[in-house]
């Protein structure tokens, strides 16, 4: 077996350039990272900012980041030649290198999310302990560092809190995602990645990416929890979804058209590439199917006010959709911007194989483990507000109780 | 247990009314949300300022110490030399022994497509406005090669052809002054030794491969086999300038077996160098490649035109 890919080249390429690099785990890293800040944001809509739409799917969205987040250093860690010295990264980095902060930040940004869905969930946490007995609540009882204050204060004390943490929050996972695009844009070599838009469009892409996920995971849980999904949410949602996915479309283009408008050395090279082998995934993925359909499609939501089923097809068909526009995004930035030669004389031609760890059974893989973290969280903590809920319910017994002694 | 022992006690009060919060409270978020962006614009880089210059500077003099002292034999100054290498494509064949004699040297597989150095050949045909590039991993050249037994060869493609100039480039890691591999390594795996070359240390690279994607000449690579007999794969490879053979007093392998004493190398501090001699000679002619990247490489040419890159 080869310990390396070769991978088929047109024009002329350095001869080191035909073995890819980074390969689809690198695609899905962006990925990953994008949608813990686009869920972040979803979160931070009705956490941070009160929009009651968006309270159905807040506490899923901030799960979900959670999740994401927790997979994205597997992800890392699994294509470097050596992860067990990864550590020594962190430990002695060097601080000129764009990619040496990226751990300090993924961990202080994971502690922030830990602080957020601590105080978010602490009340529930609380409630499940007191309800609970043997094994179950010695662990609601850890998680909930052994307070059980729920008081008023208590609760208020919580609340002001929340709000503090989740400033740092959404800063915190733009920043992580952003630095992600810096990671390549700061890179002089490569044309296809050097481009000062490019972390604004991680950025707004993230969110499209982030919201769609959140979106089509709300309208799955719902239909497995034989619940009607809140027509007003998924409207909302599909608002701000549309808005930003126009946002992404129009930076994408305004990037493409400035590259080509500005034609340096090896434009030729380049638009010989775009138009050939990455036509499919570039405008006819990226662009027309998964852009400019869903957008189109959001836009009918939004005018028609659609509503019910119809409407529950219709956000899923353009959540899947965004979803795929953001990923072949990320792939065409990632493998699009090795596969286009140093030499700008060539292109190469790379195959994602099925199996192994560059293989897109990898990469699946690595997506469907973060779901299945999202669902281990989903059944410890909770996505509704049951906890608040009954809270609400024994003040009422209470004031209740106190006007009739009185 | 009953609901009322679950639930809040009577002393709370109707906090929960505050947990949506109104316009004002989402105008106050909206101010704090500058406010922090504002905090943490400033807080990496009041960071950069205290711990950048300490903090890089005492790591890689560590780098260097553990790599000296592991690599370097005794007597080997490395702060007494400051090596350079010349490259006169005027007088290269493209024999690509240098190729053959490299990947021997250095323990690397026969495949073309893993190198410390490779040669490229440009052709220029009449009435052609472009010029055509082709090296060892082209599938003719590949055809009329043996890689297994180290043997590369160009084919003859343009034997028929008019040709209006043609000219062979050896291309190899530049060892850069101002080298981006060093800049962007995570873990200062790759460091600049006293004499200039730019190295790699296999036993802290964890090959990431940054370094691979910031090379603008494409110099390096994921080892697949070990560069000696205890040393590791997956880590990032690169020309050495034969670091091995330099503190033991001897030539780079490609130097030593070019048959037309094509690449020069030697010693700048030294002015009857070969190197310096060279330099000297053929001083306003020299080229560097992609000047315009900024990292001022050691490699100098000559006898290459501007499609060379």
């Amino acid at each position: 077996m080869d310990v390396f890919h070769v991978t088929p080249f047109v024009g002329y390429v350095y001869p080191n350039e035909t073995v890819v690099a980074w390969t689809i785990l690198i695609a899905v890293y962006p990925y990953l990272t994008g949608l813990v800040a686009g869920a972040s944001s979803v979160s931070v809509l009705y956490t941070g900012s009160g929009l009651k739409a968006f309270k159905p799917v807040s506490r899923l969205a901030l799960l979900a980041a959670f999740a994401f987040m927790l997979t994205v250093p597997i992800v890392l860690l699994s294509h470097l030649g050596h992860p067990e010295r990864a550590l020594g990264a962190m430990i002695t980095p060097n601080f000129t290198s764009a990619f040496s902060m990226f751990g300090y930040f993924a961990m202080l940004y994971t502690f922030i999310l830990f602080l957020e869905i601590w105080f978010e969930f602490r009340v529930y946490n609380v409630l499940q302990a007191r309800k609970s007995l043997g094994v179950k609540k010695l662990f609601y009882r850890t998680l909930t560092l052994f307070d059980d204050n729920i008081s008023a204060e208590a609760r208020a004390f919580d609340h002001k809190w929340l709000r503090r943490i989740v400033i740092f929050s959404i800063l915190g996972a733009h920043g992580l995602h952003g630095y992600v695009g810096f990671v390549f844009s700061s890179l002089k070599s490569r044309e296809w990645w050097s481009s000062e838009l490019t972390i604004v469009i991680f950025v707004i892409s993230a969110i499209v990416s982030g919201m769609a996920a959140v979106m089509l995971m709300y309208i799955v849980v719902s239909a497995f929890r034989k619940v009607k999904a809140d027509d007003a949410c998924l409207r909302g949602l599909s608002f701000y979804l549309m808005i930003f996915a126009i946002f992404t479309l129009f930076l994408e283009g305004v990037e493409f058209v400035s590259l080509i408008y500005k034609g340096k050395e090896g434009i030729e090279l380049v638009m010989a590439y775009v138009t050939g082998p990455m036509f499919y995934r570039f405008f006819i993925v990226q662009f027309l199917v998964g852009a400019v359909v869903p957008i189109a499609i959001l836009f009918c939501v939004w005018k028609f006010k659609l509503s019910g089923t119809t409407l529950i097809v219709a956000t899923s068909v353009a959540s899947v959709l965004a979803l795929v526009q953001v990923f072949m995004m990320r792939y065409n930035v990632v493998i699009g911007g090795q596969e286009i030669s140093k030499t700008m004389r060539g292109y190469l031609e790379y195959q994602v194989p099925v199996f192994g760890i560059e293989g897109s059974l990898a990469a699946i893989g690595a997506i469907i483990f973060s779901l299945c973290l999202a669902y281990v969280f989903a059944k410890i903590f909770t996505i509704g507000f049951e906890d608040e809920v009954a809270v609400n319910e024994a003040e009422s017994i209470t004031k209740e109780a106190a006007v009739t002694n009185a | 247990m009953n609901k009322r022992m679950i639930l809040p006690s009577i002393e709370d009060s109707a906090a929960t009314d505050e947990v949506v919060p109104n316009e004002q409270g989402r105008r106050q978020f909206i101010k704090q949300v500058l406010g922090g962006s504002l905090m943490l614009m400033t807080l990496p880089t009041l960071a950069a300022t205290v711990f950048k210059k300490g903090a890089s500077e005492a790591e890689m003099q560590h780098v260097k110490q553990a790599y000296l002292e592991k690599y370097c034999p005794p007597g080997y100054d490395p702060f007494a030399h400051r090596w350079a290498y010349g490259i006169d494509a005027y007088k290269c064949i493209g024999c690509n022994q240098c190729m053959t004699a490299c990947k021997i040297e250095n323990g690397l597989p026969g495949h073309p497509s893993i190198n410390n150095r490779w040669i490229e050949r440009y052709t220029k045909l009449k009435g052609d406005p472009h010029v055509h590039v082709d090296a060892a991993t082209d599938p003719g050249n590949i055809a009329v090669s043996d890689p297994d037994n180290f043997i590369y060869r160009f084919d003859d493609r343009y034997e028929e052809s008019d040709v209006e100039y043609s000219f062979f480039v050896p291309k190899m890691c530049n060892h850069c002054e101002s080298p981006v591999c060093i800049q962007v390594c995570p873990k200062s795996a790759t460091f600049q030794t006293p004499d200039g070359a730019v190295l790699v240390d296999e036993d802290r690279c964890i090959g990431c491969l940054y370094c691979k994607q910031a090379c603008p000449y494409g110099a390096r690579y994921l080892r697949p086999i070990p560069a000696r007999p205890d040393g590791v794969t997956r880590v990032a490879g690169k020309c050495t300038w034969c670091w091995h053979r330099l503190t033991k007093g001897q030539e780079p392998a490609c130097v030593d077996i070019c048959p037309k004493n094509a690449l020069i190398f030697g010693d700048l501090n030294d002015p009857g160098s070969d190197i310096s001699l060279w330099v000297k000679k053929h001083g306003r002619e020299l080229l560097v490649l992609k000047a315009d990247m900024g990292t001022h490489p050691s490699v100098k040419y000559i006898g290459i035109n501007e499609e060379v890159r």
